[in-house]
Formats: C-alpha cells, structure tokens, sequence
C-alpha cells in the first residue's frame, strides 16, 4: 500500500494552497492512504493500448463559436465583489518578503 | 385541493381552467417552508418577496396561463447562481457570495414562467453523498427524519419530497441527482453530459457536472427538461442534439400511451453487486412487471463497471482540484485577515474557507496529478473512462436502456457515514458508471423498504437518447404503484 507520509502531506498542502494544522494533517494522510489503495483498484484493469478519455463530446457542437466582440460583467458589479480593491484593482497582501512587517 | 402535494401538471391544469392563480401556489408553499422546513432543513434561503413580485407580474401580465412552466415554484441548489440572493455552494468560502449574473437555466426557468422560490443545501461544493457536508448544518430526509436525504443535492430532493416546492434542480456529477431522488422518493433525472448549459453553475468536475431536475413525475420531469435544455453560446460543451431541438422531438406523454417496442438490459452480476436485500427485491419485482408488461428483457455485461468508482474518484478529484483553485481570497469569497503575504493568504483563506472533504478532495486531485503519480492514477483513470464507454456501446447493442437499482441501500442514517469517507462513496456505486459514460439517466420511485423508505430504479439510455429514457421512466413509474409523490 502506497504510503503517504507527513513529508507528502506538505508537498500537497504547499502544491494545493491550504494549510493544515498537524491534527488535521494526521487524519486526512491516513484517509487519503485508505483512499488510494481504493483507486490503486484500477492498476487491475488492462488498459493497454486504450486512448484516454478527457473530456465528453457526444456531438460535435463544441466547436468555436464566432469572434463577436461582446459586453462582458459591469466592472463595477465584479470589484464590489472582491474583499480589498483599490480604485480598479483588486488589492492583495504583499507578494515578497511576508513574515516581518 | 392541498397545492403543495401536486404535479405541475396538476398545478398547470388548474391554473390554465383559471381555478388558482400562480400567488395561491407560490403563498402555499412558503407556508409549507414556513411550518415544515425548521425540521427539514431543504433551503438556505427562501426567496419569499421576490417569489411573491414574480408571482404578481406573472399574473398581472397573465402570461402565466401559456407558459410551460408559468406560475411553477422551482427550488435551486445552490450551486447555480442567481443574481437574487446568495449562491454560496453551502461554504463557508461563499457565505456572503452573490453572483452578478444568473445561470442560463435560471434564465431559461424564468422565460418559461417558473418562480424561484429559494436556493436548496447541498453538500459543499456538491461534495457527497449525504447532503451531510454542507457548512450550515445538514438536511433531514422527509421520510424519516433521522435518515440523510442523499446527496449532494440533498436538499432539492427533499424540498420536493416533502411538499416545499413542485420542482428543484440539481446537478449530478457522480449521482448527485439520482441518488438524493431515489432517498427521498422523488423523481431525479440527469440528462447526458452537454444536454443543459453549465454556464452559472459553479464547477466541481467539468467533464462530469450536469443540471436536472427534481420533480413529482416523469412528466414533470420531461417538461422541466424540456425547458432547460439546448445549446448555449456561453457553454461550449452544450450539445445541439440537446433534447427539444431535434426536429420531431416528441412529447413524452403521447408516447407512453403507445405500446411502442422496449428492450430493457439488465447488467446481473453488476447489480447483483447490492447486498441489500430489498434493493434486490423491489428491483426484480419491478424487472419482472415491466417485462409481464411486454418490455423485452435483456442480459447485458458492462465488465468495466467494477474499476468505475476508483475511476471516477481519481477523474472527478483530479478536476475538482483544478477548478476549486479559484477560490483564493482575491476576487470575492471569503479571505483570510491575518496574513503576512499573498501565499499564506491564499493558504489560510482556503484553509478557513474549505471543509473537511472539500480539503481531502482537493487534495487527493491534486495527489493523482502530480509528478509521478500522473500515469498510474489520472491517465489509467481516463483510459478505464474509454473502457466504461465502450462496455455501453455494446450493451446498447442489445437493449434500448439499461437498468440498475439507483442505489446499494436505502437512506442511510445522519452520522452513519461521516467518518469514512470510503463508505460514502459506495452509496454511488451504481450511478458512476453512467456518469463517467456521459449517458442520460433517470431514478424513479419504484417502492418502500419494509421500514417505508423509497426506493429507486435507475434507467440510463444512449447519448442524447432523453426521450427514450422518460419513456422507459413512465412505464416504472406505471407498474412500480409508488403514488405518495409527498413524505
């Protein structure tokens, strides 16, 4: 069974964007190792030579649509939405050198 | 007449011969909200003023008396956003969320009359199978208050289900539709993938994700179909074969009253599969009515079935874990306030804002596409997807639909599941592989365990084959004799 260790629960943490309390890092490692050996299930199948299938298309409508230039939201409604603007900017935490202020 | 325990088609009679008028409907069921959904728990909001206004226009203008759907009460999941109100995916990451748009559907729901009369729980981010994974506390099955509704559109089925609106959406990307319709007794159809427009819908697997809609009937639920689906320029994946755009499209009623020929294939070992021994029951019964019936019954083999759950779990993850990558405190949603830098900010917003399988789910996606683990997981995955694909090519070879109880069990009880995660994602064993396909399918009420739940028989029908698929629904729902259409 494929181990998932507290080493490789941060590289998914770091990778994923969400940090995980230690607690929290132990139980969601150990459900994710009984959840692998679950989908590891599919090593079984014989697959060899079979074209992966990625996305449906059961017609073949989804083609490109016309290059019409066309309104797209309200500036406005869109920036009221977001936590912290400036003017017409959406405005976030500094981007280098976090930790002293 | 009780209205809150009728048909749209019952709804739309009365309202067309001029007895009611769409406010009596809509002041009906907020009542039935009001009285009944402290204990159910289907909605996160009840968008009761704007029902009402909606109601008033329809009326004043009397264009409700020619609509499809004019003067019908729809309940939303709220993972479809409408400009009204809050869509917030039942997250706390979109607790004070509102779109500045609405879905296509909603669009298409209101040009047909209908009054969204409220948005529905769900499990986060459509992440379950219980509705038990909602950040504002879960829903409540109608028929036995301690059992879980299903899920993710949990809360849609028992809205439905217990008298609070004729009809819901959901969305299905597993069996999010089906499976909730089948627990809580009520009508659940999940049209083939790219039948409806997904514009609006917040996204959980894109390859996999469809609305339906929840109903009281079959015809009810050819109708809504009817309503929702075609192509849409703001989805590239929406089909022109959709449903109602074919030339000669016809009307699921007239054809039920035709005897017209049906083969119905059964995929034994596969569902043989469910232990429960009253699934087994009701579903045999039911196979055995339909055929006295003269529905021709089939053996067919979808070998691939038993690697499809693994498949899917890998697929669905996989780009789930992608799409939710928008949820980062930038653009809206919730962000986290004490943060020295722009990555622990994306870093503590999401861990504030996601819950406990939303976090594993994004998690195990972002696992499976990794350096390394991409080809024994993700690739495999897609390639059992073609194999799956392939197993009901063959079978529609031989049959017209397939059949398969909707789900191993009945509803299970509130907090049975919680813990283990793997238990949970069985009770979709027999949806998935339908899913993965991109198929229609349909769950209809086909009975009661001996406790009084429903039970649900699954029908799934070839692409873009919807009319087949409710025409096989209405012969269930003739020879299943399920009528407390309300709980």
């Amino acid at each position: 069974m494929t181990r998932i260790d507290r080493d490789t629960i941060h590289h998914l943490e770091v990778l994923s964007q969400i940090h995980l309390d230690d607690e929290e890092a132990k139980v969601l490692g150990g459900q994710l190792e009984r959840i692998v050996a679950f989908v590891e299930k599919l090593s079984h199948a014989d697959t060899a030579g079979v074209e992966p299938t990625g996305l449906m298309a059961h017609d073949d409508a989804s083609a490109l649509r016309d290059d019409t230039p066309r309104d797209g939201l309200d500036r406005e409604a869109v920036l009221s939405r977001a936590p912290d603007r400036a003017g017409e900017f959406f405005s976030v935490p500094r981007v280098l050198g976090g930790g002293g202020e | 007449m009780d209205l809150t325990r009728q048909t749209v088609a019952t709804l739309r009679r009365e309202l067309e011969d001029g007895r009611i008028n769409p406010l009596d409907i809509v002041d009906a069921h907020l009542d039935a909200i009001e009285q009944r959904d402290g204990d159910v728990h289907a909605f996160l909001d009840v968008h009761a003023d704007s029902a009402r206004d909606a109601a008033r226009r329809l009326t004043d203008d009397g264009s409700y008396r020619t609509l499809p759907l004019g003067g019908i009460p729809v309940a939303l999941k709220d993972n479809i956003c409408t400009t009204a109100g809050r869509t917030t995916c039942a997250s706390k990451i979109l607790e004070h969320y509102s779109s500045p748009y609405d879905a296509t559907v909603v669009s298409r729901l209101r040009s047909a009359g209908a009054i969204v009369i409220g948005k529905t729980n769900l499990d986060e981010f459509a992440m379950g199978s219980s509705t038990e994974n909602s950040a504002f506390g879960p829903s409540h099955n109608p028929w036995n208050l301690e059992r879980a509704p299903g899920g993710s559109s949990g809360g849609s089925a028992a809205a439905v289900a217990a008298g609070l609106a004729p009809v819901a959406l959901g969305s299905d990307t597993g069996g999010s539709i089906r499976q909730p319709a089948s627990f809580c007794g009520v009508v659940g159809m999940k049209p083939t993938y790219g039948c409806v427009s997904r514009y609006g819908l917040v996204a959980f697997a894109s390859s996999l994700d469809q609305i339906g809609p929840l109903t009281r009937s079959v015809a009810d639920a050819a109708r809504v179909t009817r309503v929702i689906a075609g192509h849409d320029r703001n989805d590239s994946t929406t089909l022109r074969c959709a449903m109602g755009q074919r030339e000669g499209a016809t009307d699921a009623d007239a054809d039920a009253r035709t005897d017209a020929p049906l083969t119905i294939g059964v995929p034994r070992s596969f569902v043989e599969a469910a232990q429960h021994a009253e699934v087994q029951q009701n579903f045999d019964d039911v196979v055995e009515r339909l055929s006295k019936r003269g529905v021709q019954i089939v053996n067919v083999e979808l070998p691939h079935a038993e690697y499809a759950s693994a498949a899917y779990y890998v697929v669905a993850n996989a780009e789930a874990s992608t799409n939710l990558a928008r949820f980062d405190g930038v653009r809206y949603g919730h962000r986290s306030r004490n943060s020295p830098d722009l990555d622990a900010m994306y870093a503590n917003t999401r861990a504030e804002g996601f819950g406990a399988e939303v976090k594993r789910r994004i998690l195990l996606g972002t696992y499976v596409l990794s350096a390394g683990y991409y080809d024994a997981y993700y690739h495999r995955a897609m390639q059992v997807r073609s194999l799956m694909i392939r197993d009901y090519e063959a079978a529609f070879g031989r049959c017209d639909l397939i059949a398969t109880p909707t789900s191993p069990t009945p509803a299970f009880p509130l907090g049975e599941r919680v813990d283990d995660p793997l238990a949970m994602y069985l009770a979709d064993a027999f949806t998935i592989p339908v899913s993965l396909a991109g198929l229609p399918a349909i769950s209809v009420p086909s009975g009661r365990a001996d406790d009084g739940l429903p039970l649900g028989f699954q029908l799934a029908g070839r692409p873009c084959d919807e009319e087949t698929v409710f025409r096989g629904a209405l012969r269930v729902e003739s020879v299943a004799g399920f009528t407390e259409a309300v709980a």
